[in-house]
């Protein structure tokens, strides 16, 4: 396996209208771990997570300056192809959200925008997504049924297959599994574990246990800034920065 | 607003504070006696049976936080080494009731020559102070009173290699000589784990793994 | 509520003693023979017209006014105005009608101008029913679609806007129930009391119910008994448009569980 870094931020800083979010901001994510970013309400979790598939550009009043390399590219510069950026670091939301179709039109909908497979590729493709989503056996004979059909934690699992239907090589994960019950998220919790061989899966999270359970390493964001970062299980037994420590042993958060 | 760890932590940490009182007691009594030539016996004995039936609750405590509250960071250091500090204090109990039965079975060290009874004398003081150092530095987490400890153990490890010295010397075994043998032992074995005490002291408050010895 | 079903049921009493004057014959026959078929036929080119106009301007500019409008003082101008164009009365939209299509534009009395005239008409409760039929779709669809790299269009056509499909549909069939009956504004525009035939081109004249049903009482001094049959087809004409709208609206709303 290798350790080589895959997301890169350099002096990144974002501003929704005056409104100062993240502040000069460095930070290395390795390839195919998993790594939790953690810390208080208003940190600005999100917004640096929606920074690496600049999902922030949809929001008009954000601006963002720094730099943010995927692989060995920075994919604020000029040439970036955006969409193809959305491909490559794909994105599973708080809430579950299924299109308005089926399942098999949900999963196929990245595929055919990108215009990378039909016909018969494209049954392979949803078939081998669902499977690595670890819902195929539970929808494999109902493919057309409306994606509003499945319950909360399988339709979040099929957000997962779509996003893994485009191929990309990164996974950003927002809160996935606050909306679920315990069984539900212990499901995905193992998925993302499995996830991790093949792809480098960063989440966002408020529950410290999730943080503790799923990740291999661990950010802690405070104000904007990263406080600490390293190896979960260094940080959840012996953190050096105090605000680390009150955070997850629960004196303020 | 107090955590709701908090509560736990704090009845474990009085739970063993009050196990470290009585064994601080168990040992002072059983090697005044040895070294004063007064004889306690039964207190001795009930003293330690007390302190075996300690040690369970405070480990059920220790793991009915780690099950309810998932404790991370200083608070989880904090459970794993008091469950150790327990033990530790178990066997300061074990090793005095040793001292004591075999100091009732074959005899003090009345009929040892001077400088044995020197020796012991200074032996079994510097480790009742390990012991008391050990459960001070417990009470305040002092991590810093914990690494006297390691200087502390140098010095009893030194007495004893002493004893030895001078047992080689002597030549006819006589009760003394095995009874103060074997109370040796005991007493060195009361001052590694004060040591041991001292580690997880360290390891609490700082996170450092180190070693005392 | 009671008082408008009472009205309508009374409405619908009093056209029905009408019926006798109607059969299926007179419904079929040219109106050079004193049958209606041209009317009928000429009131439904004109409404499908219109909407064929109005329908996609309208979506168009519902589309652009929720997610791509600036937000700022410009589109609540373009907001106000749809709002105002709403309650213009008919008549002047009909002589606005009459001044720039009829006579500036040269295209006289016609189905053109009466489409475009009625366009107008239609053109506000497409885009306002449009608009609500867009928002109501949650945003997370089309931020699904971002997030899977498709492009703003893309990501709006494929899932918002196929989601608020029956909504929009419903706002025009709305629209055209609107105008199946409207008089005023067609009057200088685009009827004739007779023509010869169906009219073959957009340029032409064209006969229509309600303008029919207007000038037989002004104009030819018949009693308004007389026309009731013709009214009750009109009347027919716009409830069951309205019905369709009301049916659509319920049988969609089944269809999309993210509403509830």
């Amino acid at each position: 396996m290798s350790y080589d870094t895959k997301i890169c931020a350099k002096k990144l800083n974002i501003w929704f209208g005056d409104k100062h979010v993240i502040r000069d901001l460095d930070l290395e994510i390795k390839a195919n771990t998993v790594t939790a970013i953690m810390g208080p309400s208003g940190c600005g979790k999100s917004t640096l997570l929606r920074s690496f598939n600049r999902m922030n550009d949809v929001i008009k009043s954000s601006r963002t300056t720094g730099e943010v390399f995927i692989g060995d590219k920075n994919v604020y510069s000029n040439g970036t192809n955006v969409y193809d950026l959305r491909r490559q670091v794909g994105m599973v939301f708080q809430k579950p959200n299924p299109l308005p179709k089926s399942i098999y039109e949900n999963i196929a909908f990245g595929p055919k925008i990108h215009k990378t497979a039909s016909g018969k590729t494209l049954d392979k493709i949803v078939e081998k997504s669902l499977k690595a989503a670890a819902l195929w056996d539970e929808v494999h004979d109902r493919l057309n049924d409306s994606a509003f059909d499945l319950s909360g934690g399988q339709q979040q699992r099929l957000c997962i297959a779509r996003a893994l239907a485009v191929d990309p090589e990164v996974i950003l994960m927002d809160e996935p599994c606050s909306a679920l019950d315990p069984a539900a998220t212990a499901k995905i919790e193992q998925l993302i574990r499995v996830l991790s061989t093949d792809y480098t899966v960063v989440i966002v999270t408020h529950n410290m246990q999730q943080a503790s359970r799923v990740s291999d390493y661990t950010i802690f964001l405070y104000l904007g800034k990263v406080i600490e970062e390293g190896n979960t299980k260094v940080i959840f037994e012996n953190p050096q920065h105090e605000l680390t420590e009150q955070y997850i042993t629960g004196e303020f958060g | 607003m107090k955590r709701l760890i908090d509560a736990g932590l704090e009845q474990l940490a009085s739970m063993l504070f009050r196990m470290g009182e009585i064994a601080q007691t168990t040992v002072s009594i059983s090697v005044m006696n040895y070294v004063e030539g007064t004889h306690n016996p039964k207190q001795v004995e009930e003293l330690s049976d007390t302190l075996s039936s300690m040690a369970e609750p405070i480990e059920d405590m220790a793991f009915e936080i780690i099950a309810r509250f998932q404790p991370v960071a200083s608070d989880l250091r904090i459970v794993k080494s008091y469950m150790k500090i327990c033990y530790d204090f178990r066997r300061y109990g074990r090793y005095a009731l040793d001292i004591s039965q075999i100091y009732e079975r074959i005899g003090g060290m009345g009929e040892c020559g001077l400088s044995f009874r020197k020796l012991l004398k200074k032996m079994g003081s510097e480790t009742l102070n390990m012991v008391g150092t050990s459960i001070e530095a417990l009470k305040n987490h002092n991590a810093e009173l914990a690494k006297t400890l390691s200087e502390m153990e140098k010095y009893v490890d030194q007495l004893y290699y002493d004893y030895l010295d001078e047992l080689i010397k002597t030549n006819a075994p006589s009760g003394c000589t095995i009874s103060s043998l074997l109370v040796v032992r005991y007493l060195e074995r009361i001052a590694d784990h004060a040591t041991y005490i001292g580690e997880s002291i360290v390891y609490l408050a700082t996170g450092e793994k180190t070693t005392l010895r | 509520m009671i008082i408008c079903l009472l009205a309508f049921f009374w409405i619908a009493a009093t056209l029905f003693t009408g019926v006798g004057t109607l059969n299926l014959d007179l419904i079929t026959t040219s109106a050079l023979k004193g049958g209606l078929f041209e009317m009928i036929v000429g009131t439904i080119y004109l409404f499908l017209g219109a909407a064929a106009i109005a329908g996609p301007i309208g979506v168009f500019a519902a589309i652009y006014l929720v997610e791509y409008a600036p937000g700022g003082k410009v589109t609540r101008i373009i907001d106000q105005a749809i709002n105002n164009l709403a309650g213009v009365p008919s008549i002047i939209i009909g002589l606005f009608g009459y001044t720039l299509f009829s006579r500036q534009l040269g295209f006289n009395i016609s189905l053109l101008s009466g489409w475009l005239t009625l366009s107008l008409m239609i053109l506000p409760i497409v885009i306002r029913g449009s608009e609500e039929a867009i928002r109501i779709v949650p945003a997370s669809f089309k931020q699904a679609a971002l997030a899977l790299g498709a492009t703003k269009w893309k990501a709006v056509s494929l899932t918002t806007l196929i989601a608020a499909a029956p909504g929009i549909v419903t706002s025009l069939i709305l629209g055209i129930a609107r105008v199946a009956g409207e008089t005023a504004a067609i009057l200088f525009t685009s009827c004739v009391l007779i023509t010869r035939g169906l009219p073959s081109s957009p340029l032409e004249p064209v006969m229509s119910l309600s303008f029919n049903m207007y000038v037989k009482i002004v104009a030819q001094g018949e009693a308004p008994e007389q026309v009731f049959g013709i009214a009750l087809i009109l009347f027919f004409i716009v409830v069951a448009f309205s019905l369709v709208a009301i049916i659509l609206r319920i049988y969609y709303r089944r269809k999309q569980p993210w509403l509830h």
